[in-house]
């Protein structure tokens, strides 16, 4: 497979990631699933996957490139997938308070 | 004293980022575009909007132009104002010590650079040698020289990058030193800033733009603090630690000795002489040379091509060739290879680094961004936004906080500090943009074409300071400037006017260079484009909402957030 298109996934996977850990999160679970209440067994998946998924990131990275390339590609993905839950997650709310 | 700790923490931030926050909008912004500064060069500088090429024959190409080089005439100068003793002798009577030609994957030029080495004494004592330095640039297909160009302000890497390291401060080098202390302070506005953080992980993923003003501030200069920190922390760290040497010079002076003996062993033992031997000396073939490095590359398994090519003591019996790898796939600049001029043969090969200088090769690779992978460049680059976004929404927040209480009591600092932002935010794009338009309206043949081109830029800067001045009234009275909203829909004009501008003087528009795929000036129209629609539709909602802190739906205030 490509370089290209292996990074790409290894991005996919760090907003995943991102995902799960913000779902980790009893407001954001809050935000996305309304009242239905957060177990501690989800919190707890959650955070295990969204931690699997930012390590398969990594992995990704490292063999798409050199690891000491990898070594700054992924923590600037990890930022860049940050970005990207906080935003869906900020529409998410305005949409439904719209709504 | 937990709380002791939290809130002298929040008070050193709040006063370290009011201070020198418009000096760390200005480097951190200017470094975002130095990530493209090449690219932007390409479009500045219509003549050389080629493809990037690999090193040509040494022999044919760049061996005629090496005794053309003659020392520019700011260099000589700068040598003579500040560095030697008595008259310098002409330029052309200056003989050529070392000389290189560089190129890299993201240039359609080839620079050659010489070294020259100044007979005069030097006024410092404890320097051995003064040199004055001269380049001229050629077109690696044709072979010819651009000399058209070679005085010809490039905007990317003689503008906006120097912006960034040293603000064009030349002045006792001035600049350098007020970078280096927004530098320190921005280490520690970030060790303070995750102390007073109060819920970090808990908010990690917050913004609610909903939420009264105050707050929705502080939550985006918080979100983009936090998710952007390995960022903001290891790019102010390396940048600090690149220019250690200027800050810090003391550890060269002292251990001067320790360093000149250091040096003489590690000749002996490369066996690449440190000084010339005096007597005229031959060169061989260097493309054979250049050859065999190549060769040499590809049996190790890192193929590659030659980023570098240079000859240290030039036509001197104890003259050798330096051919260095265009380091495209890795961090840290790679390996070099050295020869006999005379002869050719293998002299030396820089052995595998070891771990102190991996580290110092890492930490300054990470911060030049050499590598050839746009991938990374772009979330360099994204990751240089955030970090604007931080330093302004900071900014932001100290106005937010005081505005209503300085209009009470009819103190005008929060309505400086909005000017200030005004011009640090919108001001300085429209700044940049207004340059990058000048220098595709202005004649090239006008006389003070570069001048003109800073001028524009310097008082453009000026005017949307005093324009952030005159209308900031509505803060005096505890509301909004107008300035914002009118600078978003300057820049919106600037940004898009540019774009054409560039379409109208050389025929590039976007579907020509996206059709032919020649990407270092579609990107930057692109950027341009995209940040004008950006202003303006930040210039729509600040019209819409001239007063945005209604929120809708909102109903009792909130408790402030607790920070200084």
């Amino acid at each position: 497979m490509s370089d290209g298109i292996l990074l790409a996934f290894a991005q996919v996977l760090a907003i995943g990631g991102m995902g799960c850990l913000a779902l980790s999160l009893a407001a954001h679970w809050k935000q996305v699933f309304g009242d239905r209440a957060q177990t501690r067994g989800a919190a707890r998946g959650l955070r295990t996957a969204g931690a699997l998924l930012l390590a398969a990131s990594f992995g990704l990275c490292a063999t798409a490139n050199p690891v000491s390339m990898a070594a700054l590609v992924w923590p600037m993905m990890l930022t860049l997938a940050a970005a990207i839950v906080a935003a869906a997650l900020t529409a998410r709310a305005q949409r439904a308070r719209r709504g | 004293m937990r709380e002791t700790f939290r809130l002298s923490m929040a008070y050193m931030h709040t006063w370290l980022g009011l201070v020198l926050g418009l000096v760390l909008m200005v480097v951190f912004f200017f470094g975002t575009l130095s990530v493209f500064d090449r690219e932007i060069d390409r479009w500045s500088v219509p003549e050389t909007r080629a493809a990037a090429a690999a090193m040509p024959s040494f022999d044919k190409i760049i061996r005629p132009y090496v005794e053309q080089v003659q020392p520019r005439q700011e260099s000589m100068d700068y040598a003579q104002a500040y560095e030697v003793i008595g008259q310098l002798p002409p330029a052309d009577r200056i003989p050529l010590g070392d000389m290189s030609a560089v190129t890299s994957h993201r240039d359609p030029l080839i620079k050659v650079y010489g070294t020259f080495d100044v007979p005069n004494a030097p006024r410092d004592a404890s320097v051995d040698h003064v040199h004055v330095f001269g380049d001229l640039t050629v077109h690696p297909e044709t072979g010819e020289r651009l000399t058209s160009i070679e005085q010809q302000l490039h905007l990317g890497t003689e503008f906006f990058y120097p912006m960034h390291y040293m603000l064009h401060l030349e002045w006792y080098d001035v600049g350098y030193w007020i970078v280096g202390l927004a530098g320190l302070a921005m280490l520690a506005a970030l060790v303070s800033g995750v102390v007073m953080h109060r819920k970090i992980f808990r908010e990690f993923f917050t913004f609610r733009p909903d939420k009264p003003r105050l707050r929705a501030t502080l939550d985006l200069h918080n979100l983009t603090g936090v998710v952007a920190l390995p960022f903001l922390f290891m790019l102010t760290f390396t940048g600090l630690f690149i220019m250690a040497y200027f800050y810090l010079p003391a550890v060269e002076d002292l251990a001067r000795q320790t360093i000149d003996r250091q040096d003489a062993i590690e000749h002996a033992e490369s066996g690449l002489p440190e000084e010339p031997a005096g007597r005229p000396g031959g060169l061989a073939s260097v493309d054979a040379m250049a050859a065999d490095a190549k060769a040499r590359w590809a049996a190790k398994g890192t193929p590659g091509e030659i980023g570098y090519i240079a000859v240290t003591h030039w036509g001197d019996a104890n003259a050798y060739v330096s051919i260095g790898r265009d380091s495209v796939d890795r961090v840290a600049t790679g390996e070099t290879l050295h020869y006999r001029a005379a002869t050719g043969e293998l002299l030396y090969e820089d052995p595998p680094a070891a771990p102190i200088t991996a580290t110092e090769g890492f930490l300054h690779g990470l911060h030049y961004q050499q590598f050839k992978h746009w991938g990374l460049r772009w979330l360099l680059f994204a990751g240089g936004l955030l970090s604007c976004a931080c330093i302004a929404t900071g900014f932001l927040f100290f106005v937010e906080k005081r505005r209503r209480k300085h209009a009470a009591a009819g103190v005008p600092g929060a309505r400086i500090v909005d000017t200030l932002a005004v011009a640090a935010v919108p001001g300085m794009l429209i700044a940049t943009v207004a340059m990058m338009l000048a220098n595709r309206v202005l004649p090239a043949d006008l006389a003070g074409y570069d001048l003109w081109q800073e001028r524009v830029f310097w008082l453009t800067w000026l005017a949307t300071l005093a324009h952030g001045a005159v209308r900031s009234g509505a803060v005096g009275a505890g509301g909004t400037s107008r300035a914002w909203g009118e600078q978003c829909w300057a820049l919106a004009l600037l940004g898009a006017a540019a774009a054409v501008a560039n379409w109208a003087t050389t025929g590039d528009h976007l579907g020509r260079t996206i059709a032919t795929g020649y990407w270092p000036v579609a990107g930057v129209d692109l950027v341009l484009l995209a940040g004008a629609a950006a202003a303006a539709w930040a210039g729509y909602r600040l019209g819409m909402h001239g007063t945005l802190h209604r929120p809708r739906g909102a109903v009792a205030p909130q408790a402030e957030p607790v920070h200084v």
